[in-house]
């Protein structure tokens, strides 16, 4: 069975929108755009090698899929280009037509839950969901999220978009792990709570 | 000077409404009220001890002053907290109550600034707490009156209520001071404002 880990970069209020770029995604006028790039450090850097190290695919929405391959395939000299390139990528969308740009890229077909559902049953590969908000709150309607690995940077934003909305899922949650980097991130590591997940 | 330190249970989607009692606080339809009290184990019992034994006066907002004031002065007169915020200076800001009767509780009427800056130049060490009051805590961040924010972080999303930093609160850049995790894994992380340049 596989596992299904959701990554993301939250500011204290819980802004989850264009962390890495100012012009990552300004919808709604998000002027804040490249937020956790000064808070990256060797803890995080060194996180992010053990989940490449033990993950073989990544699960995105349209969205995040489109930007990290506008982004990611021409860059050199850093670790994550070989990795993205090489991964196995799912893609939940309703609008993109097969053959995908990227390779080793796969277009979810249907309703994304079943089509989620069937992957996890059908291999034991880990996948990271990166960014992605909209799939991220269909994964967690339909508890097909096993762990929850959030980076919470020391700011506030007061605007953009959450990772956990209103009128969201109620999720009762375990606290695994925590990590603090240098920087003041506290990286926290959640799964569903066993007794309510049941 | 004394610190002003804001204290808050929070869900992991920050919500703040009504954490001890199911009818602490409905507004909005509210259903999910007592959402803290499975998590307040021994841990959470000595650091929030921790934390009253180190404050000298609370500063609370209308909406919490009247759960605690409904609640804390019937509470059993061995508890220990109940001891401690029933004696402890009480500072209230409300703009509709009339009066107030809740032992050691003042009415605070004036400028917030002038006023937070004036119990904070009193002597004596101990902090100055604020304890839940959504309202006041966003009127405190928005005149740069707070010193440190402790936020106990649960675990759970409960997905509505009340949210202790709303839209248009920030930006505002924080330093991590300190994280704790209790067994029943609350995170209570410890920041303060990056000072001003």
């Amino acid at each position: 069975m596989g596992k299904i880990t959701v990554f993301e970069s939250l500011t204290l209020d819980g802004v989850m929108q264009a962390p890495g770029r100012p012009d990552e995604d300004t919808r709604g006028g998000f002027a804040y755009g490249g937020w956790a790039v000064p808070y990256a450090d060797s803890v995080q850097a060194s996180m992010a090698g053990e989940g490449m190290a033990t993950t073989a695919g990544l699960l995105l929405g349209r969205r995040t899929y489109e930007d990290f391959y506008a982004v990611w395939p021409n860059q050199t000299g850093n670790p994550y280009t070989e990795w993205l390139n090489n991964a196995q990528k799912y893609v939940a969308s309703t609008t993109l037509k097969e053959p995908l740009p990227w390779q080793n890229s796969t277009l979810l077909k249907g309703d994304v839950a079943e089509a989620v559902t069937a992957l996890k049953a059908q291999s034991n590969m880990d996948i990271v969901v990166l960014g992605s908000g909209e799939l991220v709150q269909t994964l967690m309607r339909h508890n097909l999220v096993d762990h929850y690995q959030l980076l919470i940077h020391p700011l506030i934003l007061g605007s953009g978009r959450r990772l956990f909305r209103e009128h969201g899922t109620f999720l009762a949650l375990q606290l695994v792990e925590t990590k603090v980097t240098t920087s003041g991130v506290v990286i926290a590591t959640y799964q569903p709570s066993p007794s309510v997940a049941g | 000077m004394k610190k002003l330190v804001v204290g808050t249970f929070l869900t992991l989607d920050g919500v703040m409404q009504a954490p001890g009692d199911p009818q602490e606080d409905t507004e909005g339809g509210f259903v999910h009220g007592g959402w803290q009290m499975p998590y307040f184990d021994a841990d959470a019992g000595k650091l929030m001890g921790e934390q009253m034994a180190a404050t000298d006066a609370l500063l609370l907002g209308r909406v919490t002053y009247e759960i605690f004031a409904g609640y804390w002065p019937n509470a059993p007169e061995d508890d220990p907290m109940a001891q401690r915020l029933n004696s402890m200076p009480k500072y209230v800001w409300s703009t509709v109550l009339a009066r107030i009767k809740w032992n050691n509780a003042m009415l605070m009427k004036g400028d917030i600034e002038e006023e937070v800056n004036k119990l904070k130049r009193q002597p004596g060490s101990g902090m100055l707490a604020v304890i839940g009051s959504g309202e006041l805590v966003r009127s405190l961040m928005r005149h740069g009156l707070v010193d440190e924010y402790k936020l106990w972080v649960h675990p759970l999303v409960i997905g509505s209520g009340k949210r202790l930093f709303g839209e248009g609160v920030g930006p505002l850049h924080l330093t991590l001071v300190d994280a704790q995790t209790t067994t029943s894994g609350i995170a209570v992380l410890t920041y303060q404002p990056v000072a001003q340049a």
